[in-house]
């Protein structure tokens, strides 16, 4: 009799212990760091920093980061829960701050609140314009073999208990061996829970391979029932229409047409747009989105000619893309004077399907500060015909030189505000033609973004 | 005493481990269109023929708009169908019976309602 009641009381605990572990607990991970933005918000070239937010509800931290030449002022900041929601998950109420950039280039940072998780969107408001910054609230979540360590380890302590009680209450010996068998069989799922889960594959980060959805975000592995493993979508066509001031991008799906409104934060950025004016000037830019598919960023043609412009971005499910374009403009204001950055770039022979290394030295201290999450970018067009625009150069790079690891170093990338790096930035790269070729060497120090042009020429393979 | 215990703490732990294993259905999603509010209701999407139903409500009650349409895209494949308008059955009621999905993967059912859009992800299984 007794017996049976052991057995049905371990039973019940034993599942209990199991499988109803409650879904959230505090020490359930939530995927995702820090999501730093470049955003070109008028004539200001701000980093937006969204910090992650741990716990879900709490504080939102965003800091922007002005850099030389950023003029003052004040900037509206906005989050408001977008997409889908359900019952489980309702909408998070909207929260807003100001920012107000100083004249000095640096951090400047707001706090707003988050109190559901799922998708949000960060409006920056500077009064004329509005750069809408979609991100990803994670929810909180417990793999299985969290849950199955967590649980095995519970159910065998309360199984011990168990045991120690039967064996003092029973007046026979045999029933405290159910609920110790209980006690190992509890121990070795808690073991195995525990092992795998140092071994076991970490969750995907939310919303990078299949569109957030209430449904989905607290799944660490919503992809597991899907037979694809390709999760990568078509290409994309952009559409560029310029005026005397701005240029308006359209990001539509190159098989349905319809926007594409699924770009990922890569290299720092929704999308890095380099322009290589008539004369062979670069602007390295990152256009404010402002609706599904709608990007724009202002751009006051100096020069009349073609305009040679490349995009590099990233979709939903994986894959960067370069996608080359260009417009014609009529020069809408006189040429600023060339900026005259400091620095010199040697390289090693240049010969073509051979790689070589390119090295800018910027002089200095070793102060460099990450850019884009990089110590340096180098950005090769060529091999140039002549006369001709860049625009038709078969070749189109945008390299990059890392920032080193710092050994022990945790908490996400380092942002701008260290400045370790440097004073030279290495590249290596392989031309794959020979003739000559534009380059630019981009970093930054003292928040100001520093641009080193030469132009090279590659010899024929030997 | 004794001979009634034993069935009650066995239909006990049956209880817990049946409330513990009972299948739940995801909450129906829930997004504005305009000035609509649209549920979305879609258990158990499949590859195959899927029935969804969609409640328009509009301050809380139902709603009558003058078209409704769906256009499911099966965005990984760059795959779009032609928008198709749906009838009500009741105010605000549109049951979609015959709603083809025939692969498995990420796809985004857009709903318009009176000329607003608005999506709703899904995650096709099999």
């Amino acid at each position: 009799m007794r017996g049976f009641r052991v057995l049905a009381l371990t039973t019940s605990m034993l599942v209990a212990g199991l499988v109803a572990a409650p879904p959230a607990w505090a020490d359930g991970a939530s995927g995702g760091g820090d999501l730093h933005v470049a955003q070109s918000l008028g004539d200001r070239e701000l980093t937006v920093v969204i910090r992650r937010v741990d716990p879900v509800p709490g504080p939102l931290r965003v800091e922007v980061v002005s850099h030389a030449g950023t003029a003052p002022g004040v900037l509206a900041l906005r989050a408001a829960s977008i997409g889908a929601s359900n019952a489980d998950r309702p909408p998070g109420s909207a929260s807003q701050t100001t920012v107000t950039l100083g004249t000095t280039p640096g951090v400047y940072a707001g706090t707003m609140r988050v109190d559901q998780a799922g998708a949000w969107e960060l409006a920056v408001d500077d009064g004329e314009r509005v750069a809408r910054i979609p991100f990803l609230v994670p929810a909180r979540f417990v793999t299985p073999w969290e849950r199955a360590a967590y649980g095995g380890f519970a159910a065998a302590g309360l199984l011990l208990a168990v045991s120690l009680l039967v064996a003092v209450r029973s007046r026979r010996g045999w029933p405290a061996l159910i609920p110790a068998a209980g006690v190992i069989a509890a121990v070795a799922v808690g073991l195995t829970g525990a092992l795998l889960s140092a071994s076991a594959p970490p969750p995907q980060p939310a919303g990078r391979l299949l569109d957030p959805s209430p449904d989905t975000i607290g799944d660490p592995y919503p992809e597991r029932a899907l037979s694809t493993t390709d999760y990568s979508r078509p290409p994309v066509n952009l559409v560029l229409r310029n005026d005397s001031s701005t240029l308006a991008l359209t990001v539509t799906d190159s098989a349905t047409g319809r926007p594409a409104d699924d770009l990922l934060v890569h290299d720092n950025a929704l999308i890095h747009l380099m322009i290589v004016g008539p004369t062979g000037r670069l602007w390295h830019l990152h256009p404010i989105r402002t609706g599904p598919g709608g990007y724009e960023v202002r751009f006051a043609p100096s020069e009349t000619g073609e305009y040679a412009v490349a995009a590099e971005l990233s979709r939903r499910g994986g894959g960067v893309q370069l996608i080359r374009s260009s417009f014609t403009a009529a020069a809408a204001q006189p040429a600023d004077p060339p900026r005259r950055d400091a620095g010199q770039i040697t390289a090693t022979p240049l010969v073509a399907a051979g790689p070589s290394t390119i090295t800018a030295r910027l002089g200095g201290p070793a102060d460099l500060q990450p850019w884009l999450g990089m110590v340096g970018h180098l950005i090769i067009v060529g091999p140039l015909p002549d006369g001709g625009s860049a625009a038709t150069a078969p070749i189109w790079s945008h390299a990059h030189a890392m920032v080193p690891v710092t050994p022990g170093a945790t908490g996400g990338q380092p942002d701008e505000t260290v400045a370790a790096y440097g004073p030279d930035v290495s590249f290596t790269y392989t031309f794959p033609l020979p003739g000559r070729y534009r380059i630019w060497v981009q970093a930054e120090r003292d928040y100001a973004i520093i641009t080193v042009p030469t132009t090279v020429d590659v010899s024929g393979a030997r | 005493m004794t001979i009634l215990r034993k069935p009650l703490i066995l239909l006990a732990a049956l209880a817990i481990i049946v409330w513990v294993l009972w299948p739940t259905s995801p909450a129906p999603l829930r997004a504005t269109a305009g000035r609509y509010m649209v549920e979305f209701t879609l258990p158990d999407p499949r590859i195959g023929t899927n029935i969804l139903t969609l409640d328009i409500t509009e301050n809380g009650r139902p709603a009558t708009p003058s078209g409704v349409t769906i256009e499911p895209v099966m965005s990984q494949m760059g795959h779009a169908t032609m928008p198709k308008a749906v009838t009500a059955d009741a105010p605000g009621r549109y049951r979609i019976s015959d709603l083809d999905l025939p692969m498995a993967g990420q796809w985004e059912i857009t709903v318009t309602v009176d000329g607003d859009r608005v999506v709703f992800p899904l995650l096709v299984n099999g």
